[in-house]
């Protein structure tokens, strides 16, 4: 049961407390980019989260081999193969059997490439225990990750899946201030990117504030 | 010396997968509906494309 417990704490803290956007700054580019209006920051927040999730299912057993070939120098090429694949192959599904899915993403789905969340989170999966024990965990659930391939397969999927939803959560949150910030008075200065980072940092103080409770 | 070439070969075998994939994508038709931004927009300029549909 604890360790269930366990497991949804790491995904809320992926999604929430640790949210990549807010914490972090990865991934601002898209996010300013593509919030302008609602439907299509669904659309770049459901791409990403599979991307990210199938990143990080296949960088996990491509870390276990370059670790077994000992050339562990290869991590990040590889991975940015691995995502660049993954977005195509993602890009061919949609356009075969998902059309309607295929030109709401539209130019946003070849995007995700170039989105370091991605990178981030197959980078971190490489060494769940030490990504888990900066969470707050009990020592025993660390000790249970480090000793069973299972729970560090399980945690590494989990983990990726929360950041995939938490930046899902902010792009979205973020779309629909920013519809209404657009018929907002705001000082010629400030108008655009300025005003979008401005609201951003307000959120993230917003859910920094929660980083004790989770 | 070995291990320099275990590493080309992980990368060329990636490398072919991708070169692989981006062959075939480009080979599916796109959807008839598919209005193609692309050409016009890339990276970063997403926000252009916005603005960019909004004056159309």
């Amino acid at each position: 049961m604890e360790i269930i417990s366990s497991m949804f704490a790491v995904f809320l803290i992926a999604m929430i407390t640790n949210n990549i956007i807010l914490t972090t700054g990865y991934g601002i580019c898209s996010y300013i980019g593509v919030s302008k209006n609602r439907s299509s920051a669904i659309g770049m927040g459901v791409a990403l989260v599979f991307v990210t999730f199938m990143s990080a299912l296949v960088s996990y057993f491509l870390q276990k081999i370059l670790v077994a070939l000992d050339i562990e120098f290869m991590q990040t090429v590889c991975f940015i193969l691995v995502i660049a694949s993954l977005v195509q192959l993602v890009e061919m599904i949609c356009k075969k059997f998902l059309p309607s899915l295929y030109n709401s993403l539209g130019i946003y789905l070849p995007l995700i490439t170039t989105n370091c969340v991605v990178l981030f989170v197959t980078k971190q999966i490489c060494d769940v225990p030490s990504l888990v024990s900066g969470m707050g965990l009990s020592q025993e659930i660390i000790d249970l990750i480090s000793s069973s391939n299972a729970y560090d397969f399980v945690f590494a999927l989990i983990y990726a899946l929360g950041i995939g939803f938490g930046y899902f959560i902010v792009i979205f949150v973020f779309s629909t201030i920013r519809e209404k910030i657009d018929n907002a008075p705001v000082v010629k200065g400030f108008k655009g990117a300025g005003i979008a980072l401005v609201t951003t940092a307000i959120m993230a103080l917003a859910i920094t504030g929660l980083a004790g409770v989770i | 010396m070995m291990k320099y070439l275990v590493a080309f070969l992980v990368f060329s075998v990636l490398a072919i997968v991708f070169i692989l994939l981006y062959y075939l994508n480009s080979k599916v038709a796109k959807p008839d509906s598919c209005n193609d931004a692309q050409s016009e927009c890339s990276s970063c300029n997403v926000s252009f494309c916005v603005n960019k549909k909004k004056e159309r």
